[in-house]
């Protein structure tokens, strides 16, 4: 073959109008008669047959050293892992849209039916001691509804009445529109009488 | 199979219906087919098959195994995310290749432009320009001569441009058909046998100390 490489000091050469035959002649994949015609030129033209060889035993460093390096250890091992949490992040977005609003709603729920529960339980206990604002109501109604009912009826018209009946007659009355008030408001009992609950819970504990 | 000792996770969520049939005799279009309808072995077996010659051509082009590292799993994860996106009709190595390729040209244009800018940002005339830092930690006497060609191959590839690297690779390393790498690059069929014997011609006087010379 060749001596040696031989090639100006940047690797180029006049060659360069015949890149593309050159390229097949050394792969092998040139037509036979084209491959034929194409022997007999570099035969007549040394210097080319010098670089046909040159380039010929640089295709076969690169094919026999180019393919040494082999993948890292654990690749697939990596590749499972990663896609373990892809595919589970993949599955958080349908959860992580429903289950903060869920958790909010499933935790206001708690927190009223707490405030109930708890108002509902302390405030009937303490009630009598305590006289919270909405147990005064119903235990001043429980012991007073015969009265309220009454003082209540006479004041249907309250135009007839003198200035000093109206102030006689004007707690019982507001004590009892608050009384009905909150008969007509479910979530209104539920706020008032927790959170009495609440406050007197943590008033004494 | 496995390069390793440790464990691969056999996960119920990667786990896909049985084929019956030896997979290791299928064809890779095959095998991309099985994986489509959800065998997760077809695909570690087309890890299995790709993942050498596949670091041989990251490694060759980009020249960093840190890097290469990186981009094979990359390239791997985006066939396994992109596999309903594949079609009989393209060769699977050279739909392998084409992703790869891309993730490599990128991640070597990246590193080009942070090295220009490092480099423009210590340079008093602002003159861009790019200094190949040389490898101080290889000592080719510690080393058999295989990998003393190994090395020089690499920093010769290294040296040679991008445009003309990558298709010697594909040729000369992977051994790939004219037609694939056309694929692969986007290149017309005479470019690319153009470039290839051009950048083997660059490589001739890079690897002229490693070439050895027959007698008679």
């Amino acid at each position: 073959m060749c001596a040696g490489y031989h090639s100006d000091g940047e690797g180029e050469n006049s060659f360069t109008d015949l890149d593309e035959f050159l390229c097949e002649y050394v792969d092998g994949t040139m037509d036979p008669a084209v491959r034929k015609a194409f022997e007999e030129y570099v035969r007549s033209e040394p210097a080319l047959a010098e670089h046909v060889a040159q380039l010929m035993e640089t295709r076969r460093l690169l094919c026999h050293y180019g393919h040494h390096v082999h993948a890292p250890c654990g690749l697939q091992t990596r590749l499972h892992q990663q896609l373990s949490i892809e595919m589970l992040e993949a599955q958080r977005p349908v959860l992580s849209g429903v289950a903060p609003r869920l958790s909010s709603a499933v935790a206001l729920s708690s927190f009223l039916v707490l405030l109930f529960l708890t108002g509902l339980l302390t405030g009937p206990a303490e009630s009598a001691s305590e006289g919270g604002a909405v147990d005064r109501i119903v235990s001043y109604a429980d012991d007073r509804e015969e009265s309220l009912v009454s003082e209540a009826a006479a004041f249907t018209d309250p135009w007839s009445m003198t200035r000093e009946q109206v102030r006689t007659h004007r707690a019982p009355w507001n004590r009892l529109q608050d009384r009905a008030g909150i008969g007509r408001d479910t979530s209104l009992i539920l706020v008032v009488a927790g959170a009495a609950g609440v406050r007197r819970t943590y008033a004494h504990p | 199979m496995m390069n390793t000792s440790m464990p691969v996770p056999r996960l119920a969520i990667l786990a896909g219906p049985r084929v019956d049939g030896d997979l290791t005799q299928m064809s890779d279009e095959d095998l991309m087919s099985q994986f489509q309808a959800g065998n997760v072995e077809a695909f570690d077996l087309l890890v299995s098959r790709y993942k050498d010659p596949l670091t041989n051509y990251i490694y060759r082009f980009l020249g960093d195994m840190k890097e290469c590292e990186d981009l094979l799993q990359e390239t791997f994860l985006r066939v396994y995310r992109n596999r309903h996106s594949y079609r009989r009709i393209a060769k699977y190595s050279t739909w392998l290749y084409t992703i790869a390729g891309n993730l490599a040209r990128s991640e070597y244009r990246k590193r080009k432009r942070r090295r220009l800018y490092s480099l423009q940002s210590v340079n008093r005339d602002e003159e861009e320009y790019e200094v190949e830092i040389p490898d101080e930690t290889f000592s080719p006497d510690e080393h058999t001569e295989s990998t003393i060609q190994d090395y020089y191959i690499q920093e010769a590839l290294k040296q040679i441009p991008e445009e003309f690297r990558e298709v010697v690779v594909l040729r000369d390393v992977q051994q790939l058909a004219y037609e694939e790498i056309a694929e692969i690059t986007g290149l017309p069929m005479g470019t690319v046998k153009s470039r290839i014997n051009r950048g083997r011609t660059k490589l001739q006087s890079l690897l002229k100390d490693i070439y050895i010379p027959q007698e008679g």
